[in-house]
């Protein structure tokens, strides 16, 4: 009450709260609560819109439901991801929204603990989609609270497909690369063996060799060294598909037309398939072109095909296939840029996913033992992975297999496809020139010494590059030819001649390795180990013809 | 035809009310019907001894009605018992107020209720008119036959900082109804009977004088005084004449109807001041200033106070102004000696020194406004220097 001077309030003041006191002032009359009642109701609604806002802007579907799992209440997203329209949410209950099956006999267990527990569940759950049964998954967090005075609990669903998927092709690829990353360490591990099995080899099947033709004919000793150098040979065939596997086989690089190569191919495919089978061809219908090795691709395709026979013992239908991607596949997980696709179908057995797993393992079978040698897949997916492609393999139990080789293309336009070139008959060789051999093995050393001093040729011993290069410097005489191996300690075989070059300039080379993937360009001599002592002088004799 | 000034406006604001035998135990109905379904039951220690609110709260409740009590309130209710209330309506989630006793719970009751809809403190709302909401339903039960809470709009809370007694003016303060029952009054002591009489007396008188007086608050004003001349000792000397005592109720309830539509005048404003001052009966001290305050009024509406005089039995005769002044004071502060109110404020513990401090605060009271004489602080020193 505002006051006046020491004598009160003024004269205005005094007649103001007398006209309030007898009840006609302004603000004298009694008052409704209607309009403040209003007022809160208005507020009342704006809340509740507001939170309406939220209830239905969430990421999440909510459902709110009673302890029998009757739905309460559900927001806009609910309906959405549940596809059904707001009239018909109510119809059904939590069992209804969930996919059948083992998991609904947890749900009054849960919907217990959650009751009785009182704090909040989080799992994830299998959903079903009432109206058109597609199911789906979702992680749920469930909070008991109280609706319209009830207890209820709160679900909020979240759909998880898309982190599902990309979790399970997350472990795909990790299965992948742990699969790629045993396949290499077996890799060096055969490799390693192959090459050394390849020095060890050669000595054993050309002196055998030697051996059985100085025996004069009709010695019966003969027949054993026959058995020798046959098991040589099939330890060769052997150490040879390992290598493949390891990537470390001696290629010839060319530009190839696939569907050239499998038309060349077919006639030898057929006589290798029995008649119950049925070949099919379908080509892309421009060439396909990679730079391979034709002879590893061919043997690459026989192993495919062979595999796919032996999966269809009651017959089937074999398709080879080639297609064109001139924008890349993403699938091939190759880098980024044109690719070729060669697929070898079968209708057969098929495999399962633990099978599918191994099967470019080295000595792994589904043959049984003494069928197959374990290796033709392994080979095969080495020569694709060396040709820098990439082997997949699609199956299922009962539904045949499918293997799909992808290589980098070439362009056909801008390499001329070269012709297989043709070996020139040899004629009868002199047989005078000098050799000079620089090879660390000495097995091999006095190997390659004999047969080819044994026809005639002159020739210089080294143990390593340097003593190479002292004998000769050291002689009088040109060297006309370099045999050596590639890799040696100290001085490599490429090295060697390089060196030797500046002093001969005329001097011809020719490689023998145990493996080349560290070999050489194009139109190089290379001189596979393990080597017959025919293969040997051949080769030599060729080069002092040339 | 009246002369104009007759017909000025006047209003006159009354809840429904029932009085009698047993109105008390209409309050279940009446909450129930008001639409009561969580009631804060305002009461205080003296009220829950006599056993008057564990009977309203056993009503309320056999109507479904869930029942809070607060019984935290004491004899010129203070600012933060008012404010404890609040609490307890907020915490109880009450939706209705009952008021069970005498004027303090009712007040108390009327200043939950205002600051439970407005929110703030309980002095925000000192003044006339100052209560923007009105407040949740209220239902009064007196125990009491003085304050006329339970029919009027003012509300009188304790400022214990200021030490001074606000008063609180406004419709919104009306109860929505009032069950007054003289039985209540059975549990009384002759003092209280007493004061509270005299209380209701000091009503009649200062709304029959108000300057804003009309013939509708002069009839029941008038009655009231008649009432009290014929009950009111009665009812202080003997406690079980229901007769008596329902006079002395009909009496306060009349009277309350007078002075709220009339006002009152400087007895209240001094009463006021003096109460939040001394902690004093609010009807002791009007009792105490009545005399005083006529002699000084007396001059400005003497047929008035003829009137009254003549309501409590006085005959006037051919008496002049003087000796009729002298014959009503003398009247009065017989009166309220004969019902044992005796002596004056210096008994009571007033000092000379208080006189200023007091006549300053009083003069800002509203009461003052429908005085009949307009005071200067100087005349409420003098009037409280002679009640002294």
């Amino acid at each position: 009450m505002s006051a006046g001077n020491d004598n009160g309030p003024e004269n205005a003041q005094w007649t103001q709260w007398r006209a309030s006191i007898i009840g006609l002032g302004e603000q004298s009359s009694r008052k409704s609560y209607y309009p403040e009642l209003q007022r809160r109701l208005a507020e009342l609604k704006d809340t509740a819109e507001k939170l309406r806002t939220v209830f239905n802007s969430t990421h999440d579907a909510i459902f709110i439901h009673d302890y029998e799992g009757r739905i309460e209440e559900v927001n806009d997203p609910m309906l959405a991801l549940y596809r059904v329209p707001r009239e018909r949410a109510l119809e059904f209950t939590i069992a209804d929204y969930s996919a059948p099956g083992e998991q609904l006999e947890r749900l009054p267990t849960i919907l217990a603990e959650l009751r009785n527990g009182g704090k909040d569940l989080l799992f994830e759950w299998r959903c079903r989609r009432p109206l058109d049964g597609g199911e789906f998954d979702v992680e749920v967090a469930l909070h008991p609270a109280f609706w319209a005075g009830r207890e209820v609990g709160v679900g909020v669903v979240r759909d998880i497909t898309e982190r599902k998927r990309a979790e399970a092709e997350r472990r795909r690829l990790e299965t992948e690369v742990a699969q790629l990353q045993r396949l290499e360490s077996i890799g060096r591990l055969a490799g390693g063996v192959a090459h050394d099995f390849n020095n060890m080899l050669t000595p054993i099947l050309s002196y055998a060799i030697m051996l059985r033709d100085d025996l004069p004919a009709g010695d019966e000793r003969s027949v054993d060294l026959g058995e020798i150098v046959r098991s040589a040979e099939r330890a060769r065939d052997l150490v040879r598909q390992l290598l493949a596997f390891a990537r470390r086989q001696t290629f010839e690089l060319r530009t190839l037309d696939m569907n050239g190569m499998i038309r060349g191919f077919e006639r030898m495919l057929r006589r290798v398939l029995r008649e119950d089978i049925d070949l099919r061809l379908k080509l892309s219908p421009a060439p396909v072109c990679i730079s391979g090795d034709i002879g590893q691709i061919e043997q690459a395709v026989m192993n495919l095909v062979v595999n796919a026979q032996d999966a269809m013992p009651r017959g089937g239908a074999l398709t080879i296939a080639t297609a064109d991607y001139p924008q890349g596949c993403v699938k091939s997980g190759l880098p980024a840029g044109p690719h070729v696709l060669l697929r070898v179908t079968d209708t057969g057995i098929g495999m399962d996913a633990a099978t599918q797993a191994r099967i470019f393992e080295p000595f792994f079978t589904t043959k049984g033992m003494g069928k197959g040698t374990g290796l033709g897949l392994p080979s095969a997916y080495g020569i694709v992975q060396q040709h820098g492609g990439n082997m997949l393999v699609e199956s299922e139990p009962g539904r045949g297999t499918s293997f799909e080789l992808y290589f980098p293309r070439l362009d056909p336009d801008s390499v001329p496809v070269l012709a297989a070139k043709p070996v020139a008959p040899v004629e009868a060789p002199s047989r005078n020139g000098t050799v000079l051999v620089a090879e660390d093995q000495e097995q091999v050393r006095l190997l390659v010494a004999k047969v080819l001093g044994r026809s005639g040729y002159r020739v210089l011993l080294a143990g390593c590059g340097d003593e190479a290069l002292a004998l000769a410097s050291a002689q009088g005489t040109p060297v006309d030819l370099l045999v050596t191996d590639v890799v040696m300690p100290g001085m490599s075989g490429l090295e060697l001649h390089e060196r030797l070059r500046r002093t001969h300039p005329q001097l011809k080379v020719l490689f023998v390795s145990g493996y080349a993937s560290d070999v050489v360009g194009p139109g190089v001599n290379l001189l596979p180990k393990p080597f017959t002592p025919e293969q040997l002088l051949a080769r030599v004799d060729q080069m002092f013809g040339d | 035809m009246p002369p104009p000034t007759t017909w000025e406006l006047r209003k006159f604001v009354a809840p429904e009310f029932v009085f009698g035998i047993d109105a008390r135990k209409l309050v279940g109905r009446y909450a129930r019907n008001l639409g009561a379904a969580r009631v804060l039951l305002v009461t205080d220690p003296g009220v829950l001894r006599a056993g008057w609110s564990e009977e309203a709260v056993a009503s309320l409740r056999d109507e479904h009605i869930e029942v809070a009590q607060f019984a935290g309130v004491s004899p010129n209710p203070r600012d933060f018992e008012v404010m404890a209330g609040v609490e307890a309506f907020r915490r109880g989630d009450c939706d209705f107020i009952v008021a069970v006793g005498g004027g303090s719970a009712m007040d108390a009751a009327k200043g939950i209720g205002i600051v439970a809809s407005n929110g703030g403190n309980i002095l925000d709302y000192e003044g006339i008119d100052r209560v923007p909401v009105p407040m949740p339903p209220l239902l009064c039960i007196p125990t009491t036959c003085g304050s006329s809470a339970d029919v009027s709009q003012f509300a009188i809370i304790n400022n214990t900082a200021a030490r001074v007694k606000i008063a609180i003016v406004s419709k919104a303060l009306v109860p929505d109804a009032s069950l007054i029952d003289p039985v209540t009054l059975s549990s009384l002591n002759a003092a209280t009977i007493a004061a509270t009489g005299m209380d209701a007396l000091v009503h009649a008188v200062e709304a029959i004088v108000s300057n804003a007086s009309s013939q509708l608050t002069d009839v029941h004003a008038m009655q009231a005084l008649r009432l009290l001349r014929t009950h009111l000792a009665v009812a202080v000397a003997d406690a079980e004449n229901l007769e008596a005592r329902g006079g002395v109720m009909l009496a306060s309830l009349e009277a309350g109807l007078a002075f709220s539509n009339a006002s009152l005048g400087c007895v209240h404003a001094l009463a006021h001041s003096l109460g939040g001052y001394l902690d004093l009966p609010h009807g002791e001290c009007n009792a105490l200033l009545l005399p005083h305050v006529v002699d000084y009024n007396f001059a400005s509406v003497p047929e008035r106070y003829r009137r009254l005089g003549e309501s409590l039995g006085l005959d006037f005769g051919g008496l002049a102004e003087p000796e009729a002044r002298r014959r009503l004071c003398d009247h009065l502060l017989e009166l309220r000696r004969s019902l044992g109110i005796a002596d004056g404020l210096r008994a009571r513990g007033l000092a000379e020194k208080d006189i200023p401090i007091l006549a300053r605060k009083a003069i800002n009271d509203p009461c003052n406004a429908t005085n009949p004489r307009r005071p200067s602080v100087g005349d409420l020193e003098t009037i409280l220097g002679e009640a002294l």
